[in-house]
């Protein structure tokens, strides 16, 4: 695997992390110590800037203030194309639409995450995934031509490929019923515990507070 | 990052856009190719024609005419010289081997030319089978001829009237093959070569036609004997400089020299070489246009997509590769289906050709034409991807983030 070793305790530490829009500052990131195998949940309202906290955590968009570091290794310290590289190894990323890249099948989809960050996915971790999320079957179907429960189980496992020490999700369950929404928080925390990955789920869905050890809620500021 | 897969799994998703850019590229790339080609085989082709035949001397009038009905023997004669004085006029120490050709009668489009044996030295020919004519109405075919026609020595034939087909046959005299020559790569090879006597004698007034036969000879019936043209070889390639002037300065004959007039063809032909060079130039201009233009639209179209590789790790150079990849992808199309469309239609084109004109050509492009034509197609690759690669690696990673 890539350049970044953990051996600090916490995934992901963040200290007075404020962030703005338009030049404003409008929210403030309570600090979190995620440690691995731990889940917590971010809430807060629509506009409370869930969304772009986590665009901070994962080196997308900077915060106005405050101290991210995903392992030992501060993030945006590193140069843009560090970052870039971080992201792609160190932390998994599962969208509120899942995000398929439709053009290829469900297994490209996976090696593409491993080859994007500049690594090869590993045979055996690729086979688990697939069995652990029962997306054995349909590995070399499109994307395009997945129901939603598929793509959702394809998008956590294309989060898991590389092994990340962080997962960050935004609204994986915002657009299910809440058997689905069920289902997919049991597997996202049940895979992400087996992975040792710290996970942190931007949410205002009351469902997904069931499923998690400890939950911040966004803080106005400005 | 798995550019070159993507970059496919891309083009297939819009594989009527992608089609068409490489339909059009493949159309310039055809005409370019075709061009480059016929620019350097052609006078080639010609030249091999010619076989040995320095000088034409025909009756006043256009040179290029004179080659082109007597060397290349596509046209019709304009007229004809008194044998005598022709002959005389090359009379030279500078001319190696000079002969008359006296045409007029043709078998199945081929034309009977009527000679003397000098003609096989002019054109440095040798017998295949059989042997020279010893008498009127035998006659020796071209390796070309011989074998369209299905002639052997000792088979017989009548000619028709007239250089082309339809024409009145000579049925009272027909031709005896006596040879057939060993190909030569030249115009001799489509012709079939008969003692000059035959065609006085076929010619001549039918009621004196046994009397002719029977070795006097002379006249086409009325006044001396005459030829077509008189073709010679020169000793040294000096004998240019004097010899059509000579001849030219003379009060009855123009000559011409094969060589010069291909030349002064090729400089003719130059605004066509270049009017098509120029539209297959704009063939490809269109097609790397409507490859950009399609990729650009694909691009943003694909905004998502192209985010999402970002959020997944991947450098803004990488994700421009893939529109670099793509537009390689239709080039390297486009090259490939034009190089085989000329492949599989020229040498359809080169036999029309060496059947029309009897120009041989090699169709074969070489490696300098593949490497320009592949710099070419690379450069269009280049500048079609430009664009759209620049603004697909801009592509702000924001925007999967959104739903
Ligand atoms: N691209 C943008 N440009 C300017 N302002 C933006 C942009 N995206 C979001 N905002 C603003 O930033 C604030 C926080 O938005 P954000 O998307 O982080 O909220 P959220 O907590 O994720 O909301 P939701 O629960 O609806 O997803 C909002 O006021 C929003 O209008
Ligand atoms: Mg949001």
């Amino acid at each position: 695997m890539g350049g970044f070793v953990t051996t600090s305790p916490h995934c992901l530490r963040t200290r007075g992390v404020l962030l703005d829009r338009d030049g404003r500052v409008f929210a403030r990131l309570p600090d979190v110590d995620l440690a691995p195998g731990r889940i917590v949940a971010l809430t807060g309202t629509s506009g409370a800037g869930k969304t772009t906290a986590l665009l901070a955590l994962a080196g997308i968009r900077p915060p106005r203030e405050g101290s991210i570091q995903v392992g030992d290794t501060d993030l945006w310290s590193l140069p843009p194309s560090g970052r870039d590289r971080l992201r792609g190894q160190r932390i998994g990323l599962v969208f509120q639409s899942f995000h398929l890249i439709d053009a290829v099948s469900v297994e490209e989809n996976l090696r593409l995450a491993a080859s994007c960050a500049g690594l090869r996915a590993e045979p055996g971790h690729l086979q688990t995934l697939l069995e652990t999320l029962d997306i054995v079957a349909i590995r070399h179907r499109r994307a395009d031509r997945l129901s939603q429960g598929q793509a959702q189980r394809v998008a956590v496992a294309r989060a898991l490929v590389n092994r990340p020490a962080l997962v960050l999700a935004d609204e994986p369950t915002s657009a299910l019923d809440d058997g689905n929404a069920r289902a997919l928080l049991d597997l996202l925390a049940r895979v992400v515990r087996e992975q040792g990955a710290g996970l942190l789920i931007a949410t205002h869905d009351r469902r997904a507070l069931d499923a998690v050890d400890a939950s911040l809620a966004m803080e106005a500021a400005g | 990052m798995r550019t070159m897969g993507l970059a496919w799994a891309f083009l297939r998703r819009r594989w009527g856009q992608a089609l068409l850019s490489v339909i059009v590229g493949a159309l310039g790339v055809a005409a370019v190719e075709t061009v480059a080609i016929a620019e350097r085989e052609l006078p080639k082709a010609a030249e091999r024609a010619f076989g040995g035949v320095d000088l034409v001397v025909g009756p006043k009038g256009s040179a290029l005419d004179l080659v082109l009905c007597c060397v290349l023997h596509v046209s019709d004669p304009r007229g004809l010289v008194p044998l005598k004085e022709g002959m005389d006029v090359l009379r030279n120490p500078m001319v190696a081997a000079a002969a008359p050709i006296a045409l007029g009668d043709s078998v199945h489009g081929r034309r009977i030319v009527g000679t003397t044996p000098d003609i096989l030295t002019i054109y440095r020919a040798h017998m295949a089978q059989g042997a020279i004519w010893t008498a009127p109405l035998q006659a020796v075919a071209g390796s070309d001829a011989a074998r369209t026609l299905g002639l052997k020595p000792g088979a017989t034939f009548v000619g028709n009237h007239g250089l082309g087909p339809g024409g009145e046959e000579h049925a009272k005299f027909p031709y005896t093959v006596t040879g057939i020559l060993a190909p030569t790569g030249s115009a001799l090879d489509r012709l079939i070569l008969t003692d000059i006597q035959s065609v006085y004698i076929i010619h001549r007034d039918p009621d004196d036609a046994e009397e002719a036969k029977a070795g006097q000879g002379g006249p086409t019936g009325f006044g001396p004997p005459a030829a077509t043209a008189i073709l010679a070889s020169f000793r040294s390639p000096v004998a240019m400089a004097f010899l059509p002037r000579l001849v030219d300065a003379t009060e009855r004959f123009s000559a011409a020299s094969p060589a010069m007039e291909t030349a002064r063809l090729a400089r003719a032909g130059r605004p066509v070489i270049l009017a098509v060079t120029a539209v297959g130039v704009l063939f490809a201009a269109i097609a790397a246009a409507t490859a950009a233009t399609a990729l650009a639209a694909a691009m943003s179209g694909r905004a998502r997509d192209l985010a999402l590789l970002r959020a997944l790790g991947a450098h803004p150079w990488e994700i421009a590769a893939i529109a670099a990849a793509e537009a390689a992808m239709l080039a390297a199309g486009a090259l490939a289906t034009g190089v085989a469309a000329v492949a599989g239609l020229a040498p359809w084109g080169a036999s029309l050709l060496a059947e029309r004109d009897g120009l041989l050509v090699t169709v074969a492009p070489t490696g300098q034409d593949l490497a320009m034509l592949a710099a070419g197609a690379l450069a269009a690759a280049l500048a079609a991807a430009a664009v759209p690669a620049l603004r697909a690696a801009r592509a702000p990673i924001e925007t999967v983030l959104k739903a």
